[in-house]
């Protein structure tokens, strides 16, 4: 946190009267589904054991699992789901499914059952027939049958390699989780988290094209962790952004917008779980164009368009839930989205005169910034240094000024990962922007930030300093073609 | 081979380390039996309770001796047991008294171990702890699991490993042929080497594909309009000076934040903008339930100023729908809300609890009047129910009564009740009843009742802010003549400050003698005081009384000792000479004699002294 947030008190937005943390409870296809669908497997296998796959016992357990895995496909905008097994776990789309406990035991039979066959990736289609169960029935019992035979213990079954239905696909895939990714070294975990912040952003979009319910979940818990790094480690976020490793993706439009207003937000003083429902809310704050493909041509601009058109994002953004802090933060911000900050919202909006909330200021500080970065359509993006003046041209007229000066100097007026030319004549890539209360109380230092030499001494210059003052910033340059860009970790 | 020594030493060392080991594990495991019943604990008493806070400290001491040996309490999670740092087994979900394994959600949530340092202190680990026992309860919201739970819950001490516990799904295109695992390698090589391979590969999926950047139409208006302004650049120190940050004024921004500003507010308003758009579309109607829901929480959990702005807010925006007349969904919604019970629920709440009147008063004004009403009223009116609180059951019909609905007050299945007056009056007594024509009117109807007690409340509270002409003559006057005799004298006492004239008028009419004698002797008194005071000549009248021959009898004594003590305070002398003459008569009656004598003495001790003689 930077210094001066440490004298104020951790702010938390205040207790409301109904919203809770998150009450949406979990009704993804993984928590619906996946017990019930193992149990259902284990059942089925277990009579055809006793009976033998052929039995009408058999069939009957057949036609009741067609049937209910119909039911589950009802209502849910799924056309499939993939049963995934590892040595610990079984997976739906990747998620884990968590076992009452008492079954977890079915769990481990019924993976065993599949590993044991070397399969580990089952896809159900929608339709999935009784008689594609069946076969599924007498492929696995013949090949369990098979691998009692000695000889044939190592191989996979070629009745499994040679089973194909219209609605069941069975296959050997090569999975992996990312134990393996776990290190020590700071700068590959901030690194990690900021990819890792894409990925799984990605396929969250992803998830809500394809599926009824998608869980924020593993972004939360990469938003977290990016939190414990803002105090040591924020220039290195703002570094990253400014890679452009992906341009011109919604899904690293929406990891930039959240970072930036947590920024923001941070250096306001806001407590830490503040920053994470910011965070939240603004990465999900442009979800309802994902969902809702289709967009209105509006005809004649004004207050009753700009109404309407945001009406059509909160009635989409609506079905995702609105009664927990987030929801009801990213509904507001979508219903208020756009709208300049120095007017209160017409009549349409609001019968009590209001302006836009503190947090969809905020937001659209941080996405517009982000736009002018990456560019739209043919638009040329603007370097940073060039976004920042152009958004304090709207300063005071379309954002809140306050804002976008604290902005301003979170992102630095040399932005972090610029290349510099030094009126030394030397060349260096931005790494640190002077921290604010020293700029506040020191008007001259907002524009001399620390930068590191590009002349292979990896030297650091704190342009804020003192005996530095002799050096300043001439401007920002481009690399040349034989000009290598140093990466990630030279701005530690 | 013979033994040797140091083959001794070292057989006895790993003997010594077995033990140890064991002495190691057999601690941990109590240690997590402990666990248990301490989850046990914290399901019943809330974190901060002394018997919770004990329990911990006694699980610290239980540690004591762990730590003499060991650094931390390092703990490998799985789920169906517990591991030591070396992987062996300590805990298993068998050893466990619990029904459920108390790790097992943890661990499907990526817990794969936990570190307890020796100084982490007990509000520490009553933190940990609960959060693992709500975990493991497992109904977590779809956006949290043990892991988010841990870190929102800021431990200091205790270290968490975890692992993001999801695998590939190869149904996601974005990344083109790389999976998760593969996509996030490939763009962490390409942050480090931004000319690398990696970067290459990223380069390759992403450029010349579509861009998916597609912000709304009014962003884009936004945007277009910056980026063609000619932006001028500014040198840098001047940018500098310009977007100084005054940390004054942050302090205001979070002030705004932690005020919530407005956010259900907000959110309500965006939630019936939605119904706005198609009342009967599944959003609107999912948007109803949720405000519904919204406003139904708040009541349950005693937010009574905020549901009464939310109310307020509702009942503004129902014009918005009015032409749907009877079917008017944010009508419809807020019927649902305040159905009878709650209603009920709330008067009770507003009689009970003082401090959550005033907001409870604040709601009734947007609730169904009409409704509320009529429950006060029934409940005011019904003698088997009991009134906790009168005067705030008067407030609640002072909020919901307007013009529309007031005669219900006076509807006679309350008025028909005596209890309706008994409770009601009372609370009158200390209201401005001017102020309320309805009040007036219960009044003028609670003179009609033939009950005394309610008469007299009633005769009490005359004033003339409500008893026009028309209540004094059809309501007052004629209790000026009530058999009771409390009654007749307040209802007197009544016209007499209301209205002098008519007052007077109906005195000289009392004045007649045969009126007069079914009277008590005290309201005698009083009217002929008045009678004399309203005007001195009519003491004339009254002298006549005395005169009037027969008529003053034994039958009528009362009237006339009454008649007689008025004009001897008077001290009228044609009286005293009327009655000395009269108390010498043989045509007197004996008893109205002495009266006259005893009287005289009284009031004219000379008098009767010569009488005497």
């Amino acid at each position: 946190m930077s210094q001066h947030s440490d004298t104020q008190d951790k702010a938390r937005l205040q207790a409301t009267g109904f919203l809770k943390e998150n009450r949406q409870t979990d009704h993804t296809l993984t928590k619906v589904l996946g017990p019930k669908i193992i149990t259902d497997i284990l059942r089925i296998m277990h009579t055809a054991k006793i009976f033998g796959p052929e039995h009408s016992h058999v069939k009957q357990i057949c036609h009741e699992l067609s049937t209910s895995m119909a039911e589950a496909f009802e209502d849910r905008i799924e056309e499939a789901f993939t049963l995934q097994f590892t040595d610990a776990n079984i997976f739906i789309n990747g998620q884990i499914v968590k076992f009452p406990e008492a079954e977890f035991t079915r769990s481990v039979m019924v993976r065993s059952m599949f590993i044991a066959q070397s399969i580990n990736q089952i896809k159900f289609l929608k339709g999935v027939e009784a008689s594609e169960w069946s076969a599924l029935v007498q492929a696995l019992s013949s090949a369990e049958a098979a691998k009692q035979n000695q000889a044939k213990k190592t191989a996979k079954i070629a009745s499994l390699e040679t089973f194909d239905q219209p609605h069941i696909k069975l296959r050997a895939v090569s999975l992996r989780n990312f134990e393996n990714l776990a290190t020590e070294d700071v700068r590959s975990q901030i690194v990690e988290i900021y990819a890792g912040l894409m990925v799984k952003c990605a396929q969250y979009f992803e998830q809500l094209k394809t599926s009824s319910n998608a869980s924020a979940r593993f972004m939360k818990r990469l938003i977290q962790r990016a939190t414990d790094y803002f105090a040591d480690y924020r220039h290195v976020f703002i570094g990253l952004i400014n890679l452009k490793v992906i341009q011109h993706q919604d899904f690293v439009h929406a990891v930039n917008t959240a970072l930036y207003s947590m920024f923001i937000a941070q250096e306001l003083g806001l407590e830490r779980t503040e920053l994470v429902r910011i965070g939240l809310t603004a990465i999900t704050q442009d979800v309802d164009r994902i969902l809702h493909q289709e967009h209105e041509d509006v005809q004649e601009v004004g207050d009753k368009s700009h109404f309407k058109t945001n009406m059509t994002s909160v009635t989409v953004l609506s079905q995702m839930g609105s009664t927990d802090v987030v929801s009801a933060l990213r509904l507001v911000t979508t219903y208020e989205r756009g709208f300049p900050y120095n007017k209160p919202l017409p009549q349409d909006w609001y019968s009590e005169e209001f302006r836009p909330h503190l947090l969809s200021r905020l937001v659209e500080i941080a996405r517009h910034y982000d736009i002018l970065i990456q560019g739209l359509d043919e638009n040329t993006p603007l370097t940073p240094d060039l976004a920042l003046q152009t958004l304090s041209q709207q300063m005071g007229r379309h954002y809140d000024p306050r804002l976008t000066k604290l902005f301003i100097n979170v992102i630095g007026i040399y932005p972090v990962g610029e290349m510099v030319l030094l009126s030394s004549g030397e060349k260096a890539i931005v790494v640190k922007s002077p921290n604010i209360t020293q700029a506040q109380s020191n008007k001259s230092i907002a524009h001399r930030p620390t930068v590191k030499l590009l002349n292979g001494s990896n030297q650091l210059i704190d342009l804020a300093i003192e005996s530095n003052h002799n050096i300043h910033i001439v401007e920002i340059v481009e690399a040349t073609e034989d000009e290598q860009h140093p990466g990630a970790f030279f701005f530690f | 081979m013979p033994n040797t020594s140091a083959d001794t030493t070292l057989r006895a060392t790993l003997v010594g380390e077995d033990q140890q080991n064991t002495q190691r594990k057999k601690q941990m495991n109590l240690f997590m039996h402990t666990v248990d019943k301490f989850v046990l604990l914290l399901r019943v008493y809330p974190t901060g309770h002394p018997l919770v806070e004990n329990f911990a400290e006694h699980m610290l001491d239980q540690l004591k001796d762990f730590f003499k040996l060991e650094s931390s309490l390092y703990v490998r999670v799985k789920a169906t047991e517990l591991l030591t740092e070396n992987n062996e087994v300590f805990f298993t979900r068998e050893e466990s008294e619990r029904e459920h394994f108390l790790w097992y959600v943890p661990a499907m949530d990526g817990l794969v171990s936990f570190e307890i340092p020796p100084d982490v202190s007990i509000k520490e680990l009553v933190r940990f702890l609960s959060a693992i026992s709500k975990a493991s309860v497992g109904d977590l919201p779809m956006d949290d699991d043990t892991i988010t739970l841990l870190w929102e819950y800021d431990l200091d001490h205790i270290k968490i490993h975890s692992v993001e516990n999801y695998i590939s799904s190869d149904e996601q295109e974005t990344f083109g042929e790389l999976d998760d695992a593969e996509a996030l390698v490939t763009i962490m090589g390409a942050t480090a080497k931004p000319q690398g391979e990696d970067s290459k590969t990223i380069k390759d999926i992403f450029e010349g594909a579509r861009t998916t950047l597609d912000p709304d139409m009014f962003t884009q208006l936004q945007y277009n309009a910056e980026t063609i302004m000619s932006t001028p650049t500014m040198p840098a120190q001047m940018i500098a000076d310009a977007f100084r940050v005054d940390m004054s004024w942050t302090r205001e921004l979070v002030d705004e934040w932690v005020s919530g500003d407005n956010l259900e507010y907000r959110l309500l308003e965006s939630l019936i903008s939605i119904v706005r758009a198609d009342h009967r579309s599944k959003p609107a109607i999912q948007a109803i339930e949720t405000i519904s829901d919204i406003l139904v929480h708040m009541l349950d959990n005693t937010e009574y100023d905020k549901a009464a702005e939310l109310f307020e807010l509702i009942r503004k925006r129902e014009i918005l729908f009015n032409s749907e007349g009877d079917n008017n969904p944010l009508s419809l919604m807020m019927d649902s809300i305040t159905d009878p019970i709650r209603i009920e629920a709330l008067i009770y709440q507003a009689q009970k609890y003082d401090s959550d009147k005033p907001d409870l008063l604040k709601l009734f004004a947007y609730c169904r009047k009409e409704q509320v009403l009529k429950q006060v009223l029934t409940q005011i009116a019904d003698e088997k129910r009991t009134v906790l609180n009168i005067r705030t059951l008067v407030d609640i019909l002072f909020i919901v009564t307007n013009k529309t609905n007031e005669m219900q007050w006076l509807d006679s299945k309350y008025t028909g009740n005596t209890v309706y007056f008994t409770r009601l009056l009372p609370v009158i007594k200390t209201i401005r009843i001017e102020d309320h024509q309805i009040v007036q009117r219960v009044l003028a109807k609670a003179l009609e009742l033939d009950h005394e007690e309610i008469k007299k409340q009633t005769l009490e509270l005359a004033e003339p802010s409500w008893c026009s002409s028309l209540v004094i003559e059809k309501y007052i006057k004629p209790r000026m003549d009530d058999k009771n005799k409390e009654v007749r004298k307040l209802a007197i006492d009544a016209v007499r400050k209301l209205d002098e004239q008519s007052f007077k008028t109906w005195l000289h009419q009392a004045m007649d003698m045969e009126s007069l004698s079914f009277r008590p002797s005290g309201e005698i008194l009083f009217l002929l005081r008045f009678f004399i005071e309203v005007e001195p000549e009519n003491i004339n009248k009254i002298r006549d009384m005395l005169t009037t021959r027969g008529w003053f009898n034994e039958k009528r004594r009362t009237l006339a000792t009454s008649v007689a003590r008025v004009l001897l305070e008077h001290n009228d002398t044609q009286t005293i000479e009327l009655m000395e003459k009269q108390a010498a008569s043989l045509l007197t009656s004996p008893s109205l004699r002495e009266d006259y004598s005893r009287l005289l003495k009284q009031f004219k001790p000379s008098t009767a002294h010569k009488e005497e003689q």
